[in-house]
């Protein structure tokens, strides 16, 4: 068998033409979305953002195509990004052909928490609705569709990573989103593709290229459906963890970190010698199955 | 059997391949399977065969758990070579999956007995 052992994956094989899919995981795990600003009094500021809930057909690994239900035609789906205390306004938009909602992980009333049969509750296909909401607390969050069947409005792929950062920032560095994701195409409840940011083993081909000595921040969060935890591990470093990213000191200095379903952490780190560095989740039947990647560490 | 493959793309990438047939067929192992397999070294090579007329393609080809690389036959043929260093003695379970998402499903229970 061709390729390398450790991986158990194949050599001569490629990722999804971005071109497909219409958005490129090379891009989304940098891509952090602000929202639309305006300054309120007392130097806070207000932020809006626009979701738009539709199906597309997407691409998973090479060939294999996965009818998804998105937000903004990309899974996941936009990084939404902000301080700690802006005021949010999401205005949610439903094209799809089923009843969606966004819930959004943080503290805020229950009747913008997105969940059926309180407040707007479920919003209908045509239908749209505003979430506002302070952003609080400063942290690594979620948010996702609250739908039922709960499963599978989260596994066809309405979800995203939802950052609060602390009033004063964190260290200047060059941040990465991960979102650890999983898919069932045949529908047998056996996830047959893993990934970050959707396409299996993507960045195994599209290695993440980042600095030597400079600092790396992963907002690493689990979404996967069917299994009950993930894992993430590095070759070649270690890397401080803040879970939740709710606190700025590191509880935690280590080369894995596992997450159940939800759960979120966020990772520093400096590579110190340039080279190629694999990442993966060490379940290993996730790894094999897509959820692989590679840094490429240059000068 | 009215199998009869046509073979759509084989791209030769790297150092290995990566080919993607049309089977006449249909979706979830129901109107496509797997006739046999046979053992060879280094690989497990599948005879499908199918009872519908409409045509789908696979993809993606899964042993326990993990992507493999695969080639399929001539057109005209129905054997699909799967690259795994199969053991004697151990169980296997496939999936061939189709651009659709939809798999074809077999399992091989002693690796070495007939199949």
């Amino acid at each position: 068998m061709s390729g390398s052992m450790h991986t158990g994956f194949a050599e001569g094989r490629t990722t999804v033409d971005p071109a497909v899919n219409g958005f490129d995981p090379s891009l989304v795990i940098r891509d952090f979305d602000w929202g639309n600003p305006r300054p309120l009094s007392g130097g806070r500021t207000l932020r809006r953002y626009e979701l738009v809930a539709y199906d597309k057909e997407i691409e998973i690994v090479p060939g294999v195509k996965f009818k998804a239900w998105t937000y903004n035609g990309r899974v996941p789906g936009p990084t939404i990004r902000c301080r700690e205390g802006d005021e949010l306004e999401i205005h949610f938009v439903n094209a799809g052909t089923h009843p969606h909602t966004i819930h959004f992980h943080g503290i805020h009333r229950d009747v913008v928490d997105g969940v059926p049969g309180i407040g707007a509750g479920l919003i209908d296909v045509g239908d749209e609705f505003t979430y506002s909401f302070t952003a609080e607390p400063f942290g690594l969050h979620l948010y996702h569709c609250h739908s039922s069947p709960l499963a599978e409005h989260i596994s066809k792929g309405l979800y995203g990573a939802f950052i609060i950062d602390p009033k004063d920032g964190r260290p200047p560095a060059d941040e990465l989103m991960m979102m650890q994701n999983a898919f069932d195409p045949n529908f047998n409840e056996d996830n047959e593709v893993y990934a970050v940011n959707t396409v299996a083993f993507h960045y195994l081909y599209r290695p993440v290229r980042v600095k030597r000595d400079e600092l790396v921040r992963i907002y690493l969060l689990n979404i996967v459906e069917l299994d009950p935890i993930n894992s993430f591990h590095i070759h070649g470093n270690f890397f401080q963890r803040f879970p939740t990213g709710t606190s700025l000191e590191p509880n935690e200095y280590t080369d894995t970190v596992v997450q159940g379903q939800g759960q979120r952490d966020v990772l520093e780190l400096r590579f110190p010698y340039t080279g190629q560095y694999m990442f993966h989740a060490h379940k290993t039947e996730f790894a094999s199955l897509g959820w692989m990647g590679m840094f490429e560490v240059v000068e | 059997m009215k199998l009869a493959i046509a073979l759509i793309v084989v791209a030769l990438l790297g150092a290995g391949f990566v080919a993607m047939h049309g089977m006449p067929g249909g979706s979830g192992g129901v109107e496509v399977k797997v006739k046999h397999a046979k053992l060879e070294p280094g690989r497990i090579v599948l005879t499908l065969e199918s009872h519908a007329d409409n045509v789908v393609s696979v993809a993606q080809a899964i042993v326990n758990d993990s992507y493999v690389n695969f080639l399929a036959g001539t057109p005209g043929e129905a054997d699909i070579a799967l690259e795994y260093p199969w053991i004697e003695g151990e169980s296997y379970e496939i999936e061939l999956l189709t651009s659709t998402g939809s798999s074809v499903d077999f399992e091989i229970e002693d690796a070495g007995e007939p199949t």
